[in-house]
């Protein structure tokens, strides 16, 4: 499909210019998708090394080095805290892992083509390359994974998601956020609850993620659901086993984060 | 105690047969140390069986767990889901029949209501037992 998707792309680039709606500028406006499909032709479809450079009007930019439809090394990410990487993008291994490549490289590739007119460039490189060991991250596999990035959310939204959906149960945030809430109706001590998650961070202390379920029946009944993703967690507690089911519901469907 | 013991893995093997998802059952007794388990098609090894029912007494005496307990008035049921990448661990235990935990390990997670259901007849059993 990338040399189809090329063919369309430079088709509609003509007409454009026929019908004066690319402007002189050459920036057109495109939807995601098409946008990434027409970056990941144009990385197919280089053999020899080039700079392809993708940049929104407004001066958002990322700009690599592609050679034998690879991407061997990213020259540039304006501005540069777009990029959420653990090294420099410069300093980053290009290669096919979405963890530690794709992930980031996508996440700043959704952030300039996300509703905004955009110009893909080619340009020779003014130097030689220099020796590039590894064999760099394949083109082909963009478009798959800028679909993962998309479903890919942060950590911190995912659990305040998860806490946002029981507005009306006693529930604590805890990570990045800190709060505890307790309707009026429960007699659910703040006090309590506080020492809970007192017991729950030294608990979690050094573990990335954890999903737990408890329920304690006699006199009284209560349930809790316990999230903790990457350091953000929640509580969120109820007093009537009818709503148990959906709270250990939702909580399950956690699961694919671990 | 024989009788006792077969009854056990009569229950364990009607939790099996009602989840097919449950892919290890075990009953201990934490004063004794005593573990009945059951697991479903492939053998466990004995490590495995260790680590499941060491998970679950770390479950079960985690200070949030504790406090959660205390926070209940007259507590008698309490159960523990651990929901973990490749599994679901699930420890049950009658806080008035001393130590003994069912400890469960499905692939997916099971109908809580049903499963309390079975581990209260599993509990009972020592003390239908003894009235017989």
């Amino acid at each position: 499909m990338p040399s189809s998707a090329k063919l369309h792309a430079s088709f509609d680039s003509i007409t454009a210019l026929i019908d004066g709606d690319g402007g002189p500028s050459g920036f057109r406006e495109m939807d995601t998708e098409t946008a990434c499909a027409e970056l990941e032709a144009t990385l197919v479809n280089t053999v020899l090394p080039r700079r392809i450079t993708i940049r929104s009007e407004d001066g958002v930019r990322l700009s690599v080095i592609a050679r034998n439809r690879r991407v061997i090394k990213v020259a540039d990410v304006h501005p540069q805290n777009l990029w959420e990487g653990q090294q420099s993008p410069q300093a980053t291994v290009c290669e096919g892992d979405y963890d530690s490549f794709a992930r980031a490289f996508t996440s700043v590739l959704l952030k300039i083509v996300a509703d905004k007119r955009i110009i893909i460039e080619q340009t020779f490189l003014p130097h030689a390359l220099g020796t590039i060991t590894h064999s760099g991250y394949p083109a082909s596999m963009l478009c798959d994974h800028v679909s993962l990035s998309q479903n890919d959310e942060g950590d911190a939204a995912v659990i305040q998601g998860f806490y946002d959906t029981f507005p009306d149960h006693p529930r604590a945030r805890f990570g990045s956020a800190d709060e505890i809430d307790i309707p009026a109706t429960s007699n659910i001590d703040p006090a309590w609850i506080d020492g809970c998650v007192a017991a729950l961070r030294e608990e979690l202390n050094g573990k990335d993620t954890d999903l737990r379920f408890i329920v304690v029946d006699g006199g009284d009944c209560r349930g809790a659901a316990m999230a903790w993703l990457g350091g953000e967690g929640c509580l969120v507690m109820s007093e009537y086993p009818d709503q148990f089911d959906e709270l250990e519901l939702r909580l399950s469907a956690l699961r694919e984060r671990l | 105690m024989d009788d006792l013991r077969q009854k056990t893995l009569d229950m364990i093997d009607a939790l099996h047969e009602r989840f097919k998802d449950c892919k290890l059952a075990m009953l201990i007794d934490q004063e004794t140390g005593l573990v009945f388990s059951k697991s479903s098609a492939s053998p466990t090894s004995q490590s495995i069986v260790q680590q499941v029912g060491a998970d679950a007494i770390e479950a079960l005496k985690s200070p949030s767990a504790m406090a959660f307990r205390a926070s209940a008035n007259e507590p008698q049921l309490v159960s523990i889901t651990r929901v973990r990448k490749r599994d679901v661990l699930v420890v049950i235990q009658d806080l008035r029949k001393g130590d003994d935990a069912l400890v469960c390990l499905f692939s997916k997670s099971p109908s809580r209501s049903y499963l309390m259901e079975i581990a209260s007849e599993i509990f009972q059993l020592p003390m239908t037992m003894e009235a017989a």
